[in-house]
């Protein structure tokens, strides 16, 4: 398997995946690419857990709270990466039942932009979904994600929409510059 | 623009409720040490308020709060008796200079140097002495005093038990406080003890004359400040670090630290560092963000300015009770389990640190005292590693010494005894390319050595002296040069 030219498709928990999954095992399978769906768990320090509001410190109250957090961290995450193998699986089935070959899937901690960066040598297409979890209850048009990988990464980029529909034909954003004159 | 966002509102409800927790929190103990400083109560809680809304913003450690604290009151003392608060003010405002010089210098990576026994001596030393600032409190008083204590610390610690939702420490004061008064109870009263603050804190120039005299009077103090401030405070962001399984800026941090003092200096405060005890109570009660600190410190001074007159009417056996908690708290108690399994070496550093600190108040030379001898045991213990072996070759004619390991100030003696001086032979070979020459202590060792088998009348012969010196780095200056580490494996 070449995996220097993978198809990446990134998914999260919304109801984009099954479109990503979509356009994405399309994509592999025009490229003759292997496919691998890519989740990622965000990690949220910044975000506390307060339930303790008492203001007593006790005994080695800091090797306690350090003993609770860490507990606390282990179960979500592992809740986490259990459920989210789960749902990448199921996304696998999906691809492999549309006609994709060689379908992997990972799951990384991190952010996503920082994420993709790293992982970006080894991709030829990014499939992602126009919007995410994030954005399924705001009214933006284009997620904040998907702005932020856009403007980091440097190779093709495939933002798709709700709906699968084979693409038949293309349109060249063309404003006579040298790059865009390259690409032609 | 993002970290703003992330360091400031991704944590808001939590953030806000975590901070009035700790602004409750804070108001007795910023009291109590203003009391050991030997100031009013109202520079203790300037301070305080101040110190926590500016390094909200300057700190390097989001979620991490630095106050008025126990530490530095201790070292203001003798300055405060001598000289009075205008001079504390002026040292505040120099100790804030020195922090941000260091921070700028990048010194915080010297912590490096600061070993996890000295650490754990620090943080004990620190109890110990926040407990002992109790005790005039304790001494030669009533009974009554001694029954409120302990029905303080019977509310701090059994509360809990019933409601995590409310600050126990405020519940004993509050009910100590109505019983008191109550019961017209005669023991001393925060209001007993100094003037409270009635107004917002104005900006004001410390009174002092600006000369040499001035200077030599503030700086001692503002030096030893400074270390011991920037000390706890990075002490305190690595322990938030762990907590919160996240990083922070350190350099960031100590300039933070002298930005809050010299601003706590100019509305007459005094100069305060990060607080163990508060951040782990931050942090447990959900705070995270920037936004914590910010609304301890906002939510402190409202409260004080605003509830002043009931401030006044506090007993302060029950602000006794909760420094007892701070102190209880503080304390390593697991240390003391340790000192039966860790080596004796960490024992040892760990308990003089203690034992300094609480001799001469003074937990920076607490702290110097742990790391010298620290560097000491490490080193003893480095030198150990050298072996000299020898056989004689050539039918008896020539003997060949092979040196293994490190030689250095600490193993040079060592290296020389190693050799048969009176033994009669013709000829001596010095095998030293397995060995590491790292100063000028061993490498004149080594002279001493050859000198001397040349007086016996025997022939000396050196081998792989070149490679066994590369590594006195001062001189030739490979140790940070590419391949110096195969250097060291190498030979």
């Amino acid at each position: 398997m070449n995996i220097e030219n993978k198809v990446l498709a990134c998914v999260d928990q919304s109801h984009f995946a099954d479109y990503v999954a979509d356009y994405a095992a399309w994509a592999a399978r025009r490229m003759d690419a292997p496919l691998e769906f890519l989740h990622v768990i965000d990690h949220h320090p910044e975000i506390g857990s307060g339930k303790d509001h008492s203001g007593a410190i006790g005994i080695n109250a800091e090797k306690n709270l350090l003993t609770l957090l860490s507990t606390e961290d282990e179960a979500s995450t592992k809740a986490a990466r259990e459920q989210g193998r789960i749902f990448l699986n199921r996304l696998r089935e999906r691809a492999i039942a549309t006609g994709a070959e060689s379908v992997d899937i990972r799951q990384r901690h991190g952010e996503l932009e920082e994420t993709l960066v790293e992982q970006e040598s080894g991709v030829r297409l990014l499939v992602l979904g126009r919007r995410g979890e994030a954005a399924e209850t705001t009214q933006r048009d284009i997620g904040r994600n998907v702005e932020q990988v856009v403007r980091a990464l440097h190779k093709p980029i495939l933002a798709v929409t709700e709906g699968f529909k084979e693409p038949e034909r293309v349109m060249i954003a063309f404003d006579g510059g040298i790059v865009t004159r390259v690409r032609l | 623009m993002n970290s703003i966002r992330q360091d400031w509102f991704s944590n808001v409800r939590n953030d806000l409720l975590a901070g009035l927790v700790v602004a409750l929190a804070l108001i007795p103990e910023a009291i109590a040490f203003s009391i050991i400083a030997g100031v009013d109560p109202k520079v203790g809680l300037y301070a305080s308020f101040c110190i926590a809304a500016v390094i909200a913003f300057a700190g390097g450690r989001p979620g991490m709060i630095s106050a008025a604290t126990g530490v530095m009151a201790l070292l203001m003392v003798t300055l405060v008796k001598d000289h009075g608060l205008q001079y504390l003010l002026a040292t505040t405002i120099l100790t804030g200079v020195l922090q941000i010089f260091a921070g700028w210098l990048r010194l915080g990576t010297l912590m490096r140097f600061v070993g996890r026994a000295v650490v754990v001596g620090f943080v004990n030393a620190l109890a110990i002495l926040i407990f002992m600032a109790q005790l005039p409190e304790l001494t030669g008083v009533s009974w009554v005093v001694y029954v409120v204590v302990a029905a303080g610390l019977g509310i701090i610690y059994l509360f809990p038990l019933l409601t995590k939702a409310v600050p126990s420490p405020l519940i004993a004061i509050v009910l100590l406080t109505a019983t008191a008064i109550v019961l017209g109870l005669d023991i001393r009263t925060v209001g007993d003890m100094g003037q409270l603050p009635d107004s917002l804190p104005v900006f004001l120039l410390p009174d002092v004359p600006l000369n040499w005299t001035t200077l030599m009077i503030i700086l001692p103090v503002s030096v030893t400040l400074a270390v011991v401030g920037l000390l706890e405070s990075l002490m305190t962001t690595s322990i938030v670090d762990e907590l919160t399984d996240s990083s922070s800026n350190k350099n960031r941090e100590c300039i933070g630290q002298g930005i809050a003092n010299i601003a706590s200096g100019c509305v007459g405060g005094m100069a305060g560092c990060a607080m163990i005890g508060q951040s782990v109570i931050n942090v447990k009660s959900g705070g995270r963000g920037r936004l914590s600190t910010l609304a301890a410190g906002v939510s402190l001074l409202l409260m004080v300015v605003f509830l002043g007159d009931w401030v006044a009417r506090i007993p302060m056996a029950a602000l006794v009770a909760v420094m007892i908690m701070v102190a209880i708290g503080t304390f390593n108690w697991g240390s003391l389990r340790d000192l039966r399994t860790h080596p004796k070496s960490f024992s040892v550093v760990m308990l003089s640190t203690v034992v300094v600190v609480v001799a001469t108040h003074d937990l920076a030379q607490g702290v110097l005292v742990g790391v010298l001898l620290s560097g000491f045991f490490f080193a003893h213990k480095v030198g150990m590693v050298l072996y000299v072996r020898s056989r004689t070759e050539d039918e008896g004619r020539v003997r060949t010494y092979k040196v293994i390991g490190q030689v250095f100030f600490a193993s040079a003696d060592r290296f020389a005894a190693s050799f048969d001086f009176k033994e009669v032979i013709d000829k001596v070979l010095i095998d030293v390319s397995r060995a590491h020459f790292w100063d000028v202590t061993a490498v004149s060792a080594l002279d001493k050595v050859v000198i001397k088998f040349r007086r016996e009348g025997t022939e000396v012969e050196l081998v792989g002296l070149n490679e066994a010196s590369a590594t006195m780095v001062d001189k030739f200056a490979v140790h940070d040069k590419d391949g110096a580490e195969d250097m060291l494996i190498d030979h």
